[in-house]
């Protein structure tokens, strides 16, 4: 398996009123080219911040970053127009409608118009949108925004997929959708990197699983294998197992 | 070209809305008629040894008071939507120049500053019952003092845009920086209102132009550290 991003000896901290907070603290990992990659850890264990840095929105405090060869740092320009972010808090134009949303997107990626209709029409009926793409995306709900997003990141079509939580505060519905949507676009050759707090989720979806806690890098390994290896029952016990009981501020 | 598609989904959602621009205007208005009644019947009194009327050393100086403090209205809100719908990421994760999100600010908030000159200006002029003979000497100063405005106020209102009293450091900042902009713009004006001759204002001409081209060259070469986390 060739890795198609490499993370090494990475670290972020943050400087915020005379207080030094490490989010990321030395992690080290590789992400396969065509795997479903997931992140799971206890709040503030630093996946969002690690999110950042390897989509190049925020530069690391040491260490390196390789995303499909280009190091974060000083070829974010290659790195973006094949990645595509679906961020935790989602950043859609509430008084634009869905459809100038997703034409906004492929406008700034350079997606050919006549591309770029033909993706949009596609996507919106993918995920059931098609009779809401000229509503005014403020009066969302909040499953039909994290659809809209989800193919918004994919309208030009990127090598990589970053998803930051995308099914937290959803229904079982719109979860299995987004589910049915990681699987889609793995079979069609992208990699998939995305955190969450539903373990079954990274249990069912993912081949490998990158459990974070406190900035660091506790396990990484197939879910299968992490079970076996701290000889529990399931992904919850693994989690538990590792980064212990106590609840984070 | 991507700052033109900025710039459109920007003002796109505003003429639909058309929160900010309606604030813009009736705040000109707001000034405007307020000053005019503050300066009464006695602002038109001529003083023989100024060769002038009360008003005409006023009027200018409220103009641009009116022009600026409406525009400020505009420039807070520019980044801090963005920021606030945590689109100001999105924007900044696409594959765009740093200095096209600039420019698609600048353009934005050009257009919506000159729409809210358009409604104040008439109004203006009828308030105080100007009869102005080198309109086109008007226009220009204005198009420049606006563009110098909004050139450094664009870029400090993303510096501002992270903290937490936005509203108030934004014109704490920026209107010393605009003094050499205000101070040439409300001379020129001062003169255009008294029908004097656009060679008259040559001097101030020259600075609104060395002003508006050296912030709009800093601001391309600065802006992307200002929106750096
Ligand atoms: N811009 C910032 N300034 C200061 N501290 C920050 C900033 N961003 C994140 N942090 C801190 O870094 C740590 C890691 O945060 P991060 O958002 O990466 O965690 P997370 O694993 O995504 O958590 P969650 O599951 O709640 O989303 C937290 O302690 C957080 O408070
Ligand atoms: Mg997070």
């Amino acid at each position: 398996m060739e890795p198609i991003i490499e993370v090494r000896n990475l670290s972020k901290v943050f400087k915020s009123r005379g207080r030094r907070i490490t989010a990321v603290d030395d992690v080290s990992f590789d992400v396969f080219n065509g795997e479903i990659f997931s992140m799971i850890g206890p709040n503030g264990a630093g996946k969002s911040t690690t999110f950042a840095m390897m989509t190049t929105l925020i530069k690391p405090t040491g260490g390196k970053i390789k995303v499909a060869g280009f190091d974060a740092e000083n070829e974010d320009d290659r790195i973006r127009p094949i990645i595509g972010i679906v961020p935790q808090k989602l950043s859609l134009y509430p008084d634009l409608t869905a459809r100038e949303n997703l034409e906004l997107m492929g406008n700034l990626y350079d997606v050919p118009k006549k591309v770029m209709e033909e993706r949009i029409e596609y996507y919106l009926k993918l995920v059931n949108l098609e009779n809401h793409a000229d509503r005014f995306t403020g009066g969302f709900s909040g499953g039909m925004k994290q659809r809209l997003s989800v193919i918004s990141a994919v309208i030009h079509d990127p090598q990589i997929i970053f998803w930051d939580e995308p099914t937290t505060g959803l229904d079982p519905q719109t979860r299995q959708a987004i589910w049915k949507l990681a699987r889609k676009f793995n079979s069609e050759g992208k990699t998939l990197i995305f955190s969450t707090h539903y373990m079954d989720e990274a249990d069912k979806l993912c081949d490998r699983v990158a459990v974070m806690n406190a900035g660091k890098l506790m396990a990484l390994d197939t879910p299968e294998n992490l079970k076996k290896t701290t000889n529990s029952a399931t992904l919850e016990d693994v989690f538990i197992h590792l980064t212990g009981e106590e609840i984070r501020d | 070209m991507k700052f033109l598609e900025i710039a459109k989904k920007d003002l796109r959602a505003e003429f639909r809305t058309k929160q900010m621009l309606n604030s813009m205007v009736i705040f000109a208005l707001l000034v405007m008629v307020i000053f005019s009644f503050a300066f009464g019947n006695e602002a038109t009194i001529f003083i023989p040894n100024l060769k002038k009327k009360i008003i005409d050393i006023l009027a200018p100086g409220m103009l641009w008071i009116a022009f600026t403090f409406a525009g400020m209205l505009g420039l807070s809100r520019s980044f801090a939507g963005e920021k606030e719908e945590g689109c100001l990421d999105g924007l900044k994760l696409c594959p765009v120049d740093r200095s096209d999100i600039y420019n698609g600010k600048v353009l934005s908030n050009a257009v919506l500053m000159f729409l809210m000159e358009i409604a104040a200006l008439p109004i203006f002029i009828v308030l105080f019952s100007y009869d102005i003979k080198n309109l086109p000497g008007l226009i220009l100063v204005i198009i420049l003092g606006t563009f110098g405005f909004i050139f450094v106020g664009t870029l400090l209102s993303a510096l501002t845009v992270n903290t937490r009293t936005r509203e108030i450091l934004l014109p704490v900042i920026l209107f010393p920086v605009l003094i050499p902009v205000i101070l040439s713009a409300v001379t020129a004006t001062a003169t255009m209102l008294s029908n004097g001759d656009i060679s008259d204002i040559s001097g101030e001409l020259q600075i609104l132009v060395v002003y508006d081209i050296i912030f709009f060259v800093v601001a391309q070469m600065v802006f992307e550290y200002t929106i750096e986390d």
